[in-house]
């Protein structure tokens, strides 16, 4: 058996003798010992001089395969196969297109029009999920509320989160939000309805941040931080965005050394988000990495994310879903109001597919080979879908994904262990 | 030594999808917004 090319394979200095192995496709992590990683490399795999405990490893972390073509095969098996077997749901729910801010850089201008859910709406849609569920035999939901600036309008959530509670599933519920209203009875009241994390977002230092959002004639910076000590304190854990404009990262750099007030970091994880000059769905593929940041952030205390995203996104799984305030529904929360993207719409309790374009998946083969295929998939589902529209689209991350690989991977590893062994 | 439990492909658990977005800088079990576009 050889090691599966979709492995990423690295040191760090707490394991002296030892090399993490971080398996791409199921995104398992082993420690294994250099001598017996050396053994694999030459392809004696068989050999008794891989200890016991280190073939157990491997096995667990089911990072040996047959060959090279049954390591292709595996990879484009599975990646087809569990968008549709997954008994996990994803929800995003716009509860409205209405924000009190008003930033330069925001994706969906043209699209707030003010409106929020109505009573009927969010019957409606309480309605469906429940039978959703039910249907599908669902066993964990992720619901993540957005807007617009959600928090001007949670009244729906009181039509919905019943429907989900009375199917009995567990649920793992999220906000995002600018924070300009996540007083303490505000995070209360989130506490109360079970959400478990908030995302907001900053974008600068005070002086930077305070430019761009301003709130009845104030900027925002400081109020925000004193939400998320206030989340953070309440047992909500949060995540900040740090927007910073292409290559200007010592603004980025600047606002986390801002953040040096912060209580309880390790409830706190801390992503940073290059503003595009496009307007481009899916931009993460064209940014640029920027792995330094992620290393100032580690050492000021804060988790950072894992730079390979999720086994399976919402927009490829059959289980997931957006609804906009209006009931509309699409399978990205990219998609919102973008035309030709629009799934079908939630009415009497129904969800009516109009567009069945947007539940399928077009993989691309040609990426197979590339031992970032697991996690990239040959780019987004749209981006995936323009290529099989049109073959001769080219986009690839290769590069960035590099990147990600060799700086922050390793960063990602440290960080969970220290928060397990904190 | 296992570090962390990988998704079980074989098998439709609960935890197996759900949990993010696509590609890189994603997050692993809750992020859902990546890199904002600016309008141009």
């Amino acid at each position: 058996m050889i090691l599966s090319r979709y492995s990423s394979i690295f040191e760090l200095d707490e394991f002296k003798g030892q090399k993490v192995i971080y398996n791409l496709l199921n995104h398992s992590i082993g420690l294994i010992r250099t001598a017996s990683l050396n053994e694999l490399e030459r392809g004696n795999s068989t050999s008794k001089s891989i200890p016991k405990d280190d073939r157990k490893t491997l096995s667990e972390m089911d990072v040996l395969v047959e060959n090279e073509e049954d390591d292709s095969e595996k990879a484009l098996y599975y990646t087809r196969k569990i968008p549709f077997t997954s008994r996990a749901g994803y929800l995003t729910l716009l509860t409205c297109l209405d924000c009190n801010l008003n930033c330069f850089y925001c994706s969906q201008k043209g699209i707030i029009d003010g409106k929020a859910m109505d009573a009927a709406t969010a019957e409606s849609v309480g309605a469906w999920i429940s039978q959703w569920i039910r249907s599908n035999q669902l066993q964990h939901l992720t619901l993540s509320v957005i807007g617009g600036e959600p928090l001007l309008h949670l009244e729906p959530l009181n039509e919905i989160l019943p429907r989900i509670r009375e199917t009995g599933i567990t649920c793992r519920m999220m906000l995002i939000s600018n924070g300009v209203l996540l007083d303490e009875a505000m995070v209360l009241s989130l506490v109360a309805k079970g959400f478990d994390r908030v995302q907001v977002t900053l974008d600068g230092d005070e002086e930077t941040h305070d430019q761009v959002k301003r709130y009845q004639g104030n900027g925002t910076f400081h109020r925000i931080l004193k939400a998320v000590d206030l989340c953070t304190e309440h047992g909500l854990e949060v995540d900040i965005r740090i927007n910073y404009p292409k290559s200007k990262k010592e603004q980025a750099l600047n606002t986390i050394r801002a953040l040096n007030s912060l209580k309880n970091r390790s409830m706190i994880q801390v992503y940073f988000a290059e503003l595009q000059s496009n307007n481009f769905f899916c931009t993460n593929e064209l940014a640029t990495v920027v792995p330094d940041l992620y290393e100032y952030a580690f050492h000021a205390g804060f988790s950072i994310p894992g730079p390979f995203g999720a086994l399976l996104c919402q927009a490829e799984s059959d289980y997931g879903f957006t609804i906009g305030p209006n009931g509309k529904v699409y399978k990205c929360y990219n998609s919102v109001g973008r035309y030709g993207e629009q799934l079908g719409s939630i009415k009497d309790g129904q969800l009516k597919v109009e567009n069945h374009a947007m539940l399928n998946n077009h993989p691309v083969y040609e990426c197979l080979q590339c031992k970032y295929f697991p996690v990239c998939r040959g780019g987004c589902k749209f981006l995936r879908r323009a290529r099989y529209l049109a073959p001769a689209t080219k986009l690839c991350a290769y590069e960035n994904y590099k990147v990600a690989e060799k700086k922050i991977l390793p960063l990602y590893v440290q960080s969970l262990l220290r928060k397990t062994l904190r | 030594m296992l570090l962390r439990a990988g998704y079980d492909l074989k098998v439709d658990q609960p935890t197996l999808v759900g949990f993010g977005c696509c590609g890189l800088m994603g997050y692993e079990v809750q992020q859902i917004e990546l890199v904002l576009p600016v309008n141009p």
